[in-house]
């Protein structure tokens, strides 16, 4: 239980809310409600919380010019439709940490907020490899081993992959990937993560046709799933 | 008052940009001072068109705006009937190249010319230089040489004119003789005047009698001066010559003989004479300055009248009307209006409006030859029939109504008395009219046009608003209450039964609910894909896992062939075709046959298809099976909603990509769906 978490849950929607204070507050987190965007203002500055579970369509204000306001003092994560993938993608352009698509699952928004949380806690993972199954990523030695072998990477392949791993679980968009990786300029070159993707992939997939590491959300970006 | 807007007969005058051909800004030369105006001055001489093309092209370099003035000079009124239509003609040109276009009353071309220019503040001013006789100049002047003496402010440009064919020399000609005999004067004239002489030598005899009056001649002035200015200089002379000669024979000694024996009264002679000449030459001219003043008058007063009826026109229909009315009615005659059917006719000319004189019961009739007159003036954007160049033998003329370049309809003239429709010089006011009912035409369509955007906008955003509303109304409690479902715990079998039945529904409910919502993004056009070169194999793997829960235990194999390439489209509308496409293979094959997702290059393209095993599809059902709410067999069992298959389509064709269904070819039952990409939505992966 984590009587110490407080999540601040933004939502116009009185029965969104009380679903998802019912969920979380039985994961055992804090819950504060904001129904928009001047109470969650508020609600940031009394009751600090660490995760902001964000719907953006608010009546008082664009969800999106919230996100730079908080995002240095809480984890976001936006709650937005299936179909609004500019939207998301600007979220996360902005700052935002994460999103759920509505109809949520419980269980999804959960592991959303631990990973978020683990991001926000001062122990960084890049201290020792990290690892699934038996892929294991060293960003301190920037080896990538799959079954005890030593794998070759090309640096962007690398590249690509360690951007990843510095946030486990985390989606992380196309721009901020290439710029990450290729530098500013190649926001839009989208084809090349395709092709460092399809690299990664076929050397640390068990099955390249059917990826469980390396995830894809189409036009949004890619996370890296089931690091531990 | 703007300048060049007091031309006192402007006809059909412009305010459209002269230089709309210039595109590129530095195309205009960057001396060109401001405020530049070119005057180009418009005679009825063969090759005015020429210098109206020439003066166009001087004011899109100049990037200034141009007038196309004619100067009405008394001699314009003896223009020949060919000489008119050549001026109407260059008059019609220069309006349809953009100039205000400008007819003036004056002394000479030189008076208009530079009053004009001054009035217009025009710094340019193009004539053409006609190879007219060393004698015609030496009666006339030169106009160049005396423009350039007369107004050293304006830039005169001079170009040669097209040498007159000989054809209108003989024209010409034949008018003068048909000028000459009218100038001999009336009968009545020379009645009337004599009448005066005898009343007049009357009155001196008896003026004589009473009293001994030496200068009883200027009593004979009298007669002159009225023959003279009212009918003409021939009747005048003559009725001098009467006078002079009733004077000589009743009151100069010695009388009744025809001898004169005191020179003064040769000069008595002379002057009645003398008297005669001048006053019916000034007369004459006030009188033709008079009937070009009226003529000009009624001219403008036509035209005003008409674009005032013009503007409080708000339909095509009204237009029609009111044109043909106001035409017929002006110029004396039959008057119909053809246009083109509303769009998509091909451009027939089915809508007609028609005036005549005569009765308004009986509409004109027009024979085939006068519709193939018709179609021949709209399609070449040129008069045609009688008194044109072009299928004369018509009893109609035809004009087309023409505005912006491209001919709107046609108007058409014709007299029941079977004389030429228009007479040569009513020409230049037809046109002018025909020009204010383009405008006018223009204007209507333009506001129909307008009023259909903004209702069209209106349409689009309540369906936006519609569209959003419903997106948050009936998602919020879907999310609620599978949220709500999600969460609650069951304490037995038939309870987690009762849950899990309750959970499918309303997730199915929110499926429909989406694919409503897709269906209405796809019909409203508002689907605007974001293009990005997307893996094949991610795109199936990421379909197959979001499906994941609906596929169960359906086993599925993938086949994207290891060179298929890239594809160039938007990954959100590809990742919900390639969902649907693997939901209907899952409801409607065999769970246990394999559903098969391939890809492989065919043809220049690549094919991603989705086959099972089941059923497959009934014959000629290939392309119903698309449409909405189109269910094979009936079968509402599956939990599909009629949906999934159009939504596939619509974000294919949004994406320009083709979907078609048919069953598999290798001999087993089952339906295969195929999208097709072309060369253009390929993307090589680099080496």
């Amino acid at each position: 239980m984590k009587p110490n978490v407080t999540i601040l849950v933004v939502d116009d929607e009185p029965a969104i809310r009380r679903l998802l204070r019912a969920g979380l507050a039985r994961a055992g987190y804090a819950v504060v409600e904001a129904a928009n965007a001047r109470e969650a203002l508020n609600a940031m500055a009394i009751d600090k919380p660490e995760v902001v579970l964000l719907d953006l369509g608010l009546p008082d204000r664009d969800g999106l010019e919230l996100i730079p306001a908080i995002k240095l003092q809480a984890a976001i994560i936006v709650i937005s439709a299936r179909d609004a993938t500019d939207q998301k993608v600007a979220a996360l352009d902005l700052g935002a940490d994460d999103y759920v698509s509505k109809p949520f699952d419980s269980d999804e928004v959960l592991a959303r907020i631990r990973t978020a949380l683990r991001h926000r806690l001062p122990a960084p993972t890049q201290d020792g490899p990290v690892r699934r199954g038996d892929v294991e990523i060293d960003l301190l030695a920037r080896t990538v081993r799959k079954g005890g072998a030593e794998v070759h990477l090309t640096p962007k392949e690398y590249g690509f992959l360690s951007e990843l791993a510095c946030h486990p679980g985390r989606v992380i968009t196309h721009a901020q990937l290439l710029r990450a990786v290729w530098g500013p300029g190649h926001e839009s070159d989208v084809e090349y993560l395709r092709v460092a993707a399809r690299g990664v992939r076929r050397k640390l997939e068990d099955d390249p046709a059917r990826p469980t590491m390396l995830r894809n959300e189409p036009g949004v970006g890619y996370r890296l799933v089931g690091l531990e | 008052m703007p300048p060049g807007d007091d031309g006192p007969s402007r006809q059909g005058g412009r305010s459209r940009r002269t230089s709309a051909a210039v595109t590129d800004p530095s195309a205009i030369p960057p001396t060109a001072p401001p405020g530049d105006r070119l005057l180009v001055a418009v005679s009825e001489q063969p090759g005015a068109l020429d210098l109206i093309r020439a003066a166009r092209r001087m004011a899109e370099a100049l990037d200034a705006p141009w007038s196309a003035v004619h100067i009405e000079t008394p001699r314009s009124a003896r223009y020949s009937d060919a000489e008119n239509a050549a001026l109407a003609e260059a008059l019609h040109l220069a309006a349809q190249l953009g100039a205000q276009v400008a007819s003036l009353p004056a002394e000479s071309v030189l008076d208009g010319l530079e009053r004009f220019a001054a009035d217009a503040h025009a710094t340019q001013v193009v004539i053409g230089k006609s190879r007219r006789s060393r004698w015609f100049e030496l009666r006339h002047g030169s106009i160049v040489d005396r423009l350039v003496r007369r107004a050293p402010g304006l830039a005169v440009h001079v170009l040669p004119l097209a040498a007159p064919p000989r054809r209108a020399h003989s024209r010409r000609a034949a008018a003068r003789k048909a000028d000459l005999a009218a100038r001999w004067g009336s009968r009545t004239g020379y009645l009337v005047a004599f009448g005066l002489t005898a009343l007049v030598t009357l009155l001196g005899t008896e003026i004589l009698r009473t009293g001994n009056i030496s200068d009883l001649g200027l009593l004979y002035l009298l007669p002159v001066m009225v023959a003279a200015t009212r009918y003409g200089l021939r009747t005048g002379i003559a009725t001098g010559l009467v006078c002079s000669i009733a004077y000589n024979f009743f009151f100069i000694p010695p009388t009744h003989t025809l001898t004169i024996d005191d020179p003064r009264n040769i000069l008595t002679v002379l002057v009645l004479l003398g008297v005669a000449v001048v006053s019916s030459q000034l007369a004459a001219r006030v009188r033709a300055h008079a009937l070009q003043a009226q003529a000009s008058a009624a001219q403008n007063g036509a035209l005003a009248g008409f674009a005032r009826l013009l503007t409080g026109i708000r339909t095509v229909d009204e237009l029609g009307r009111v044109l043909c009315a106001e035409i017929g009615r002006l110029l004396d005659g039959n008057a119909v209006l053809l246009m083109p059917g509303e769009e998509g006719q091909a451009r027939a000319l089915t809508r007609r409006w028609s005036w005549s004189p005569e009765s308004q019961a009986a509409p004109p009739q027009l024979e085939t030859l006068d519709l193939a007159a018709a179609n021949w003036a709209f399609e070449h954007d040129a008069p045609a029939g009688r008194g044109s160049d072009t299928l004369t033998a018509s009893e109609w003329l035809f004009h087309p109504v023409a505005a912006g370049g491209a001919a709107l309809g046609v108007f058409g003239l014709s007299r029941s008395d079977a004389r030429e429709p228009v007479r040569s010089d009513r020409l230049p006011l037809l046109l002018s009219l025909l020009d204010q009912a383009a405008l006018a035409l223009e204007r209507i369509e333009l506001e129909a046009r307008m009023a259909e955007l903004s209702q069209a906008r209106e349409r689009d955003r309540l369906r936006h608003a519609l569209l959003s509303s419903v997106s948050h109304d009936l998602r919020t409690p879907l999310t609620t209450i599978i949220g709500t479902l999600a969460a609650l715990r069951s304490t037995d079998a038939e309870q987690e039964r009762q849950m899990a039945a309750a959970r499918g529904e309303a997730e199915r409910l929110h499926r429909f609910v989406a694919n409503l919502l897709d269906m209405a993004r796809i019909e409203s056009g508002a689907l605007q894909g974001k293009v990005e070169p997307v893996d094949l194999d991610e795109a199936v793997a990421e379909a197959l896992h979001a499906m994941r829960a609906l596929l169960g235990r359906h086993p599925v194999e993938t086949a994207v062939s290891a060179d298929a390439p890239m594809v160039l489209v938007d990954p959100n509308l590809l990742h919900q075709c390639l969902t649907n496409l693997i939901e209907n293979a899952a409801k409607y094959g065999d769970p246990q046959g394999p559903i098969t997702v391939a890809a492989q290059r065919r043809g220049g393209g690549l094919e991603l298809t989705v086959s099972d095993h089941g059923p497959g599809i009934p014959a000629g059902a290939e392309e119903r099976i698309f449409e909405t709410f189109t269910r094979i067999e009936g079968s509402d069992r599956k939990g599909g909603t009629g949906l999934g298959l159009a939504i596939v389509r619509g974000f294919a064709l949004a994406m320009g990509l083709q979907v078609s269904a048919a069953n598999r070819t290798d001999g087993t039952p089952g339906a295969c769906f195929t999208i097709r990409f072309d060369a253009d939505h390929l993307k090589e992966w680099p080496l």
